[in-house]
Parts: C-alpha cells; sequence; structure tokens
C-alpha cells in the first residue's frame, strides 16, 4: 500500500460520534477482532529481488513484537507479529526467523527497532523511541496532521503531529490504568480474550469502576462479580476506564481530529467509546498496529535515529548542518 | 516547641555532645563514604565547625565571616527515603525526606559533623521538615518574604539576616563585624565567578564538556570546607577544558541537542535524567536551577556601604518557584535559552514540589509562545520509573532532531 491512500482503500474505520451512536451496530461492519498476535490481514511478500531496496522497522512491544518491510519506493509490502513473550530478545530472533522464511534476510537489510525492547535487536542497525515511530506511522496511514493515541501494552501515549513530524507528545504515568495491559489483566479476570471483553462491553451498561490503578480495580472487578453484577456491565465499566483514563490524558493535546494505533486499533466499541468521550472523531485502520513498525521502516531514510553509529557521513554531514542553521536562526531570532 | 534558635530535645543534645565521635555504623559504611566520615572527623577535631545549608537561600557569608565551613546538605540520593518515610508522609518531595533520612540514619559525614544546619522558610514541605530536624540536630531557620515585590521584603530580609548573625556570634562566641562580611562577599563573588565560567563552556557549539560532568564537579564542590581552594579547582578545571578545545578536542558531539534544565534541584537526577539525556544525543548546557545559573549568576554588591544590605538583597533577588509571584524566572529563563543556543528545554519537577509543578504551567505556555520545544518531567529519586524516563528523553530529544 502507499501512503495517505484514500479511507475506503484502507478499510478506514473512523467513527465519529454522531455517526455511529451505537456500538452494537458499529460491530458488524467492522468484521472480526483480531487476536493481537496474529498478523491482520498479512501483506504476502513479494519475491525479493536486490537485497539492498528493503528497509525493515521492527517494533518490539511489551505485549507483541511487529515487523514492516518497505521497498525501495517506499511501498509497505509486508507485515508480521507474534507475541513478545517472556523475553524481547527471543522475540527479535523468532521475528528474524519468521522474516528469513517469508524471503527478507534481516542480516543483510537496514533495520531500525524501536519499542522497550528496542535494544534487544542485535541485528538492527539503528534505534529510535516508539514515539518517533508511532509518529511517523500515523503520518503515514493517516496524514501529517492530528493528535495520535498509541494504547500500548504497558504505556498509553498522546503525539501531536504537525507536517508529519511529532510536534509534542505525552505519556501516561508510571501505571498501567488506560493501557492495553489493563484490559489484558481484566479480560483474563473475566474469563474473555481483550476482543471479547469490547465485544461485550457493547452490549452492556458501565459498572461503576473507580480505581484507577490495575490491582485497585481487579478488587473492585471481583466484588462486583460477587454481587453478581452482569458481565457486560463489568466489561463495558472497564472499557468505560480506559477510555477515560486515555481521554484524560489526550485532553492536555486538543486536537480537531485523532488517530487510534496499537493493538487496540480494530476495536470498533473502543474507538466509539473514545470519539464520545472526546468529542470528536478518532479514526483507525487495522495496519495501524503496525505503525511504530512502519515508522521506524520509514526512518532508516530520514537520518532521524539515536544510535546513528550506522548512518552514511552524508547523512550525518546533513544533520548537523541542519542544527547548526537552526542555532544560527535562534541566535538572530526576534525574541 | 517552637524556638529554632535552642534546642532542648535529648536526642539533639546527644548529636551536639559526641561532636567528633563516628556514627554507631561506621563499620558498616563504604570505603568512600568512611573516608568523608574521616575527613570531616579530623577537620573538626582540628578546630574546624560546619555548618549545613539546605538551600540556595542560606546567606554564607555569615556562616564563612563567622569562621564555620558550609556544607551543601540536600539530599540527592533514595538511599535514605524509606527510613525517613518512617517519620515523614510519602507523597513528599524526595530531596526533603533523603534530607531528612540522612539525618535520622546518621549516613551523611557532613550532616553528622554539622554543629548547626540552616534551613529557611521557603517550600511548606522544607519548613516543616525542619522542625522534625530539630529534634535530630542544632537547627536555625531564616524566614524569608513570599516574595520580592513589597516594598518591605528587603528590609525584613536584611533583619533576618541581622538575627542569623548575631545567633551565630553567640553560639559560636564569634564577632562578625561588616569587614569580616565584605570579605566572605569577594571570595564567594570569586567562586560564583568561577562556577559562571565553568557553565560558559557550554556555551561553545558544540559545548565544551559534557553537562553531567559539570553537575557532578558542582555537586561535589558542595562538601568542600576550603571556599579559596574549591574556587581554584574550578578556574584550573575550566582553563584545562579550555585548553583541551583550544587543541581541538571536542568531548561532545557537534550533532548532540542542546538541552536547558530548568525547575526543581537536579542534583538527585544526574543519573536519572541527566546521563539519560547525554545517552541519547543531547547535552545539557544551561542548568537553571538553584546549582547552576539561576543562582550563581547572582553576585553580591561587595563595594556596596551596607554590606548587610547587599548580602540579603543578593539573596532575595533568586528566582525560585516558592516566591510568588516569580515572574524573572521567566525572562531569565529566555535570556539564558538565548545565550546557550538551547534547542530544547526540560523542567524538572520532584515528586510533590508544588511550587514548581504549578509554575511550569507558565514556563510551558511561555515557551510554546517563543516556539521552544518543551518537556515537563515529573519523578523522584527512585530507579523505578527509569526505563520510562529513557524513553521519554529520547523521544524529545528525537523530536528536536527532526
Amino acid at each position: 500500500m502507499k501512503p495517505h491512500t484514500a479511507p475506503g482503500q484502507l478499510g478506514q474505520i473512523g467513527l465519529s460520534a454522531a455517526v455511529q451512536p451505537a456500538a452494537s451496530e458499529a460491530a458488524p461492519q467492522l468484521g472480526r477482532p483480531a487476536a493481537p498476535a496474529s498478523p491482520i490481514a498479512p501483506i504476502a511478500p513479494t519475491a525479493p529481488t536486490a537485497t539492498g531496496q528493503y528497509r525493515i522497522g521492527i517494533d518490539i512491544g511489551s505485549t507483541v513484537a511487529k515487523a514492516a518491510v518497505l521497498d525501495a519506493t517506499g511501498e509497505l509490502i509486508h507485515t508480521l507479529s507474534l507475541p513478545t513473550g517472556y523475553s524481547s530478545v527471543d522475540a527479535a530472533e523468532r521475528l528474524a526467523a519468521a522474516l528469513a522464511a517469508d524471503g527478507f534476510a534481516v542480516g543483510e537489510l537496514p533495520v531500525l527497532a524501536t519499542g522497550y525492547g528496542r535494544i534487544s535487536v542485535p541485528w538492527a542497525s539503528a534505534v529510535a523511541t516508539e514515539i518517533t515511530c508511532h509518529g511517523r506511522g500515523a503520518a503515514w496511514l493517516f496524514g501529517p496532521d492530528g493528535v495520535v493515541l498509541d494504547i500500548g501494552g504497558q504505556d498509553t501515549k498522546v503525539i501531536c503531529l504537525a507536517a508529519g513530524k511529532v510536534r509534542r507528545f505525552l505519556m501516561n504515568d508510571k501505571c498501567s490504568a488506560g493501557t492495553g495491559r489493563f484490559l489484558d489483566i481484566m479480560a483474563d479476570r473475566l474469563g474473555l480474550s481483550p476482543d471479547g471483553l469490547a465485544e461485550l462491553a457493547a452490549t452492556g451498561r458501565p459498572a461503576a469502576i473507580s480505581s484507577m490503578c490495575t490491582v485497585f480495580a481487579e478488587s473492585e472487578v471481583i466484588s462486583l462479580i460477587g454481587q453478581g453484577t452482569p458481565r457486560a456491565d463489568i466489561a463495558c465499566g472497564l472499557v468505560e476506564s480506559v477510555v477515560t483514563k486515555v481521554a484524560s490524558l489526550a485532553a492536555q493535546m486538543p486536537g480537531d481530529v485523532y488517530y487510534l494505533t496499537g493493538g487496540l486499533c480494530e476495536n470498533s466499541y473502543m474507538l466509539q467509546r473514545l470519539s464520545v468521550q472526546l468529542g470528536t472523531e478518532v479514526q483507525s485502520v487495522p495496519l495501524a498496529r503496525y505503525a511504530g513498525a512502519i515508522g521506524a521502516a520509514l526512518l532508516i531514510d530520514t537520518g532521524q535515529i539515536t544510535d546513528n553509529a550506522e548512518l552514511g557521513a552524508d547523512q550525518l554531514v546533513a544533520g548537523q548542518k541542519a542544527h547548526q542553521r537552526s542555532n544560527a536562526e535562534k541566535a538572530g531570532g526576534s525574541w | 516547641m517552637v524556638t529554632q534558635t535552642t534546642v532542648s530535645s535529648p536526642k539533639a543534645a546527644t548529636a551536639a555532645s559526641a561532636a567528633t565521635a563516628l556514627p554507631d555504623h561506621f563499620e558498616a559504611f563504604a570505603d568512600a563514604r568512611k573516608l568523608s566520615f574521616i575527613k570531616a572527623k579530623e577537620f573538626k577535631e582540628s578546630g574546624g565547625r560546619l555548618a549545613g545549608y539546605l538551600c540556595s537561600f542560606a546567606p554564607l557569608e555569615a556562616l564563612d565571616a563567622g569562621g564555620l565551613a558550609a556544607v551543601g546538605l540536600c539530599g540527592t540520593s533514595n538511599e535514605t527515603v524509606p527510613d525517613a518515610e518512617t517519620v515523614l508522609p510519602k507523597n513528599l518531595c524526595p530531596l526533603i525526606k533523603s534530607t531528612y533520612g540522612f539525618a535520622l540514619t546518621q549516613k551523611c559525614p557532613f550532616t553528622y559533623f554539622s554543629d548547626i544546619i540552616i534551613g529557611e522558610t521557603t517550600c511548606d514541605g522544607k519548613k516543616k521538615m525542619y522542625e522534625l530536624l530539630a529534634d535530630l540536630k542544632p537547627v536555625y531557620v531564616l524566614q524569608l518574604p513570599q516574595g520580592q515585590q513589597r516594598p518591605y521584603a528587603a528590609e525584613i530580609w536584611k533583619k533576618e539576616l541581622e538575627l542569623f548573625i548575631a545567633e551565630i556570634e553567640q553560639r559560636f562566641a564569634v564577632q562578625i563585624d561588616d569587614a569580616a562580611l565584605r570579605q566572605a562577599a569577594t571570595r564567594r563573588n570569586r567562586l560564583r565567578q568561577a562556577l559562571v565560567e565553568l557553565y560558559a563552556l557550554q556555551q561553545a557549539t558544540p559545548p565544551m564538556m559534557s553537562g553531567v560532568e559539570i553537575m557532578t564537579t558542582i555537586l561535589q564542590g558542595a562538601f568542600s570546607f576550603d571556599i579559596e581552594e574549591y574556587t581554584e579547582k574550578l578556574q584550573a578545571l575550566v582553563a584545562e577544558k579550555r585548553a583541551a578545545y583550544a587543541a581541538g578536542q571536542r568531548p561532545v558531539a557537534a550533532s548532540a541537542r542542546r538541552i536547558l534544565l530548568t525547575g526543581c534541584p537536579s542534583g538527585g537526577l544526574v543519573q536519572k535524567v541527566g546521563m539519560a539525556i547525554e545517552e541519547n544525543g543531547g547535552v545539557i548546557v544551561c542548568l537553571d536551577d538553584c546549582m547552576g545559573e539561576r543562582t550563581n549568576r547572582l553576585m553580591v554588591d561587595d563595594q556596596a556601604e551596607d554590606i548587610c544590605q547587599a548580602i540579603s538583597d543578593r539573596y532575595l533577588e533568586i528566582h525560585c518557584a516558592v516566591m510568588s509571584p516569580n515572574a524573572t524566572r521567566q525572562d531569565n529563563l529566555l535570556e539564558l535559552i538565548k545565550r546557550y543556543q538551547v534547542d530544547g528545554v526540560i523542567e524538572l519537577v520532584l515528586q510533590a514540589c508544588h511550587p514548581f509543578n504549578i509554575e511550569s504551567a507558565h514556563i510551558s505556555t511561555l515557551l510554546e509562545q517563543h516556539d521552544i520545544p518543551y518537556m515537563k518531567l515529573e519523578t523522584d529519586y527512585s530507579p523505578s520509573d527509569s526505563g520510562q524516563l529513557q524513553t521519554r528523553i529520547a523521544a524529545f530529544i528525537e523530536t528536536l532532531a527532526q
């Protein structure tokens, strides 16, 4: 696929609160919610030719490890994902094997790694943070301006994009409230998959769950179960808890349009509730779970990476010149 | 007990009378700490007197003129926080907890051997902690005005300085005259000037030093008993760095993004934040905090007719967030950003520091208006959020590199 494709072609599932009031109606249109660990509509690899023309972005998240392959023209030609599991080093090895099986030999291709496990990818030629990668990936998927909401496994990020670049960002504090991990734990407690939880939530009325702390919230859930509260109502209350937390973070960075990335990108009920709470449209696409990996692959030719040891000298010099230029401008600036 | 000038609690009396004895747990300490204890013990045994200070508002000239060696005792380590939390609330500034914890556990040689600890009524957390600290050590608290703008602010702060001088004279049986104060001011100015020259190394592009190295140097300097010696060391260091730079050495990559740190005291965050900045493509070029330019650029007019007024005026000018309003901080910040060619500003807020945390809204707005990238980090001394901070800091630096 190409960047900034028209929404229809991407199967965009942008939901505005006004257009899609009822979650139960919205859900069927979105098709089957997929398990986070399996690739969504995997793109069949085209037969690789000369190795130099591909670049690979790797995003080792706390829950899911993802890869995206771009060709020389910047087209996304392959994605894959697998559970991170216990060890991010092991996840990186499994990703390498899976990529090799699909015809992409990581040792011979430029690779940029991101995510909390980015330092565990020995075959990556560079690393960058997930903020930059998600921002760049979202700009590619959705457009250069807007606010990206990334609900990740262990943290939630709000990234303000301007002209395709990260202008500002926020992350949740050291707490799993409002993250994918919160939903995972609660789904497990309710005997559901995370997507099953969201599906069921759409049919319930929110039970009050006031604790932001995952551990305390779990105690509340146990109490609600004990009181015989319907499972759908508890599920609905849990989604509401995440949505409220994410929306309060996002409210600090107002935008006309929000894009949801991360493992919940196909979760229609989550999108709908976020749209309602934020009072504006929250869009997503199935590929948005790969936003970090796509962004990582895109960064390879921009020089915007922290470990630039592997970068070409030309890029480094260009970066330094830009830096000096910007400083010179500041020194003579208006203020 | 409400007096700050006399301390009568039994615990404090014990600590004071055991003026040169080592603490009970001395043998359990690591070697570096033992050495510091021995150094402080020897200083005391040779007749030296130690005064601990906890804030840049402490008028050090009065201590110098009274023949006391002033040592900075601000806690910068998480080590004693759990002990402090047996007395103090958990939800309190880590600097306050750490400082108190070191006094409680007798783990800091300079706190342990200090003959007096000087505090000021700055933030609520500190001034109430001093009341508890007074049970452990002799403590004297100066009452700071809440702002600089009232016509009488300079007058009452000078009165506080005079009371403080009288206290030192009486407690240590010394005479502090204007000549001694003037000489102390001249020496302190020389030290301040040396620090300003150290900071100025970072105005070069690329800077002449790692910011972490500068922070570490200043932190170590807080334990100098002899300010002349410390001044000379700083001057030598500056000369050495300048010479190396002139000879072509570039210790900092030209591509490193230039970061200014503002906000709370950064001494306890050198590892967690300072190193994270410099390991992720940034360099700290300016410290707009109480160990940096915010404070040490201010000189005492040592030629002033009324030296006491000149000293107290100099300290009142410090634009810490405990002052309300504190608008001069903003003007100064903009000036520093320009002078140090800053790419981005990181504000450090220590957990539960209401003054800086709330004031950060002003700073954020101001920098937004001037289109200067800004990020606020609220943290404590524990390593629990190190991973998150690493990512935030690296991402912030990446946005500067775009």
